[in-house]
């Protein structure tokens, strides 16, 4: 069975059901109008946008429902993006931020996950000059304020 | 256009437990909104435990900035007693930790007084005790708590140690961790008189508890607590025994807040005289009945009644047991062990046991069936006098044939990890020890015939463990500290100048008689081990060639490694072929770098 999907550019997108599942938003949305063959618009998600997410779905289609599983470190979680969702998530970085929000959206929990944890590797072990580089952010401390923050949190740099 | 702050706020916390207080650090100095958003975790946990962290904290600007976040501050560490104090003083007070950990060692409340007299206001409480009681008062939503006995010394306060137990937050306590140091404890130090109770009723309490309860039951019961670790600071878990330390005391009146703890699942604990062991699981056994994990970490312990009644301190039967090396540990802690939880046991770990008789392990290789983990003494922690748990293959063997009992292993599909030496197998082919000496065994052990029907049992044994990961045949990495006893030269490896030393005391480090893993000794018995990543026979005389290898490629594809394999050999009849054997092994691990089994090479 597919299910016809609509994006805000007003494009269709046909996709098996099994894989459209993967949306939390879009099953609970399914559930709720039963057997119907009516398109789903998704306002929010632009046709490029959700190209990828439907790439990503297709991809995991098989996968378990996930659990959320607690551990106490996050941190330790941090490094294990699969092989396939990291090539996958290789995307310029406003692909990314609109990966993440469609993702939030259309509550797909994994992709969600693995978008977060692919921005944490952006900022991870960079020098602040390093991650404005990288998210095209303005520094708008003076130098006082900025050698004021330094001072303040040398407790920070080692351990 | 989508960029980092088109995320919304509960995005951007998703992102935030990724990184580390380094990133936060560098975070806070992009910009200001990313100062904003980046400020409250840089300060979320605090930890001043080091001379660097102290004195950064000590400076105008980091003292200031401590002070200016302090109502970010969730997780709090510190072993320095003025950072006790911050914790009281000042506005807004700090109300909502969740987790407090204060190590102060034997801090003496007097030298604050000398050390920081600039910051006493006067409001600080007049000892460390009060200073902490009010630190809990004020944080009643703590769910971890870890004090040491710096936090409760006797001279700055009478009873200090009950006062702050009566102050423990109820509600949400989660993980209670308490560490007492090295010196002894009397009763009279501890001023209890007055509150509890004296030696006299400390005796009585070993004959029933229940004369104590009323003073008890009447506080707050710790429902939120499941984890409760009493432990010694120090010498604890170092995995060497001491020796002549002898006995310290916690009193069993440290232990007596567990009658407050219903809801306990896990314990840790460390070493306790026999009378304190006693209290304990008199305790445990009647106020914790959720109780089923048990980590025990160092024991001085030489008499075997407090063992047993440990073992049978749980309800529930034991799933998690872990249990330091002693030499006490004999067949009736066993036997007490299985009565409660051979329905439950699912971890066992022993890291000795020299008191363990001569098979009596398979009492619980044939019963224990929910088991997923044997664990014994790890790495670097074996010592000359640590007897791992084994198996007289030999006996077991003709005990089976025989017909006298039937000791056939349970251990099933559940199996994960399978530390076990295997002994007394007969190998005819294994002649002379490592440093070149003969080696003198029984002659049963010559029969070729004999040692393959006796390896194919074991193989059977273990063929039903389809789900194991690793299989250790015993290790062989001994504490540093043994080399520096017989000869500091030799610390570097393992040497057969040390095995030989310990053998003129009667210890055998290396194993002759064992498992082979060759295939004539019917290693295809083991075909459906198919999760097998790990074997470890280093402490063994095995036989595995190049056949072996490849079938272990090809049946075994999740095989990473052998530890063991670049063994020389020289114990073995054809040592003449030693080089070549050697070679071979060598040549065909060269061509597979990746790993042993096939799974490697998809």
């Amino acid at each position: 069975m597919t299910v016809i999907l609509v994006s805000s550019d007003n494009q269709d997108f046909k996709v098996d059901k099994e894989v459209a599942e993967r949306s939390i938003l879009i099953k609970n949305m399914l559930e709720d109008v039963g057997e119907s063959d009516s398109p789903i618009p998704l306002p929010n998600v632009t046709s490029a946008v959700l190209t990828k997410v439907i790439e990503y779905c297709e991809h995991h289609r098989n996968d378990p429902v996930q659990v959320p599983e607690e551990t106490d470190d996050p941190r330790k979680r941090s490094n294990d993006i699969e092989e396939w969702d990291m090539k996958f998530m290789q995307v310029d970085q406003e692909m990314l931020f609109e990966i993440i929000l469609a993702a939030n959206y259309l509550d797909i929990k994994p992709l969600l996950d693995v978008g977060c944890k692919t921005v944490a590797n952006i900022i991870k072990g960079k020098t602040p000059e390093e991650i404005r580089k990288a998210f095209n952010i303005v520094n708008d401390f003076t130098p006082e304020e900025e050698a004021q923050i330094k001072k303040e949190n040398e407790w920070a740099e080692d351990r | 256009m989508a960029s980092f702050f088109s995320l919304p706020q509960e995005i951007v916390d998703l992102i935030i437990p990724h990184l580390t207080r380094e990133d936060y650090a560098s975070c806070v100095l992009v910009s200001h909104a990313w100062s904003d958003l980046f400020t409250p975790s840089l300060y979320r946990t605090i930890q001043i435990v080091k001379e660097h962290g102290r004195a950064c904290f000590k400076t105008p600007q980091g003292c200031t900035a401590l002070a200016k976040n302090r109502h970010h501050i969730r997780e709090f560490e510190t072993t320095f007693l003025d950072f006790v104090f911050f914790l009281i003083t000042g506005r807004p007070v700090i109300t909502n930790l969740v987790s407090l950990t204060i190590h102060l060692k034997d801090h003496r409340f007097s030298s604050l007084s000398s050390d920081s007299r600039g910051e006493v206001k006067a409001d600080v409480p007049k000892s460390t005790v009060a200073a902490v009681i009010t630190i809990l008062n004020n944080n009643p939503g703590l769910r971890s708590l870890s004090l040491d006995r710096g936090c409760f010394r006797h001279t700055d306060d009478e009873g200090g140690y009950v006062n702050l137990i009566t102050a423990f937050p109820t509600t949400r306590l989660e993980r209670l961790e308490l560490l007492f140091s090295d010196s002894m404890v009397t009763l009279q130090e501890l001023r209890l008189e007055s509150t509890v109770g004296t030696i006299a009723v400390v005796q009585q309490f070993v004959k029933g508890y229940r004369t104590l309860v009323p003073l008890y039951l009447g506080q707050e019961q710790f429902l939120a607590l499941k984890e409760v670790a009493i432990t010694m600071a120090g010498n604890d878990g170092g995995g060497n025994r001491g020796g002549a330390r002898g006995d310290y005391r916690y009193t069993p009146i440290y232990l007596l807040f567990l009658l407050r703890c219903p809801n306990v699942e896990r314990i840790r604990i460390g070493r306790m005289d026999v009378m304190t062991m006693t209290c304990l699981s008199k305790l445990l056994a009647s106020a914790c009945p959720k109780l089923d994990c048990l980590e025990w970490t160092y024991s001085t312990l030489n008499s075997e009644e407090p063992i047993v009644l440990l073992m049978r301190a749980t309800t529930l039967g034991w799933k998690e047991l872990r249990l330091p090396s002693m030499e006490a540990f004999g067949i009736l802690a066993l036997e007490a062990l299985l009565e409660t939880s051979v329905e439950t046991l699912e971890v066992l770990r022993i890291e000795s046991a020299e008191r363990l008789g001569k098979n009596d392990i398979l009492n619980l290789l044939s019963s224990a069936r929910r088991l997923k983990r044997l664990e014994g003494a790890s790495d670097g922690q074996v010592v000359d006098i640590t007897k791992e748990l084994s198996v007289d293959a030999y006996a077991a063997y003709q005990e089976y044939i025989g017909g006298q009992r039937d000791r056939s292993w349970v251990l099933g599909p559940s199996m994960e990890y399978f530390q076990l030496s295997i002994e007394q197998v007969p190998r005819p082919d294994v002649v002379s020890r490592q440093g070149g000496q003969e080696l003198i065994v029984p002659q049963s052990t010559r029969d070729q015939e004999l040692s393959y029907e006796i390896q194919r049992w074991i193989y059977v044994q273990l063929s039903r463990m389809t789900g194991l990961k690793e299989l250790i045949l015993g290790k062989q990495d001994f504490h540093p500290e043994i080399f520096v006893r017989y000869n500091p030269s030799w610390v570097s490896m393992y040497s057969i100048a040390l095995e030989e030393r310990l053998l003129e005391d009667g210890i055998h480090s290396f194993n002759y008689l064992s498992m082979e893993f060759s295939l004539e000794s019917g290693l295809e018995l083991l075909e459906g081990l198919k999760e097998l990543r790990v074997l470890d026979v280093r402490r063994i005389a095995h036989n595995i060639g190049v056949k072996e290898l490849d079938w272990m490629h090809k049946n075994w594809p999740e095989l990473e490694s052998i530890r063991g394999l670049e063994n020389r050999r020289r114990w073995s009849a054809d040592s003449g072929n030693e080089k070549e054997f050697k070679a071979r092994v060598d040549e065909w691990l060269d061509a597979h770098p990746r790993g042993i089994g096939s799974s490697y090479y998809h």
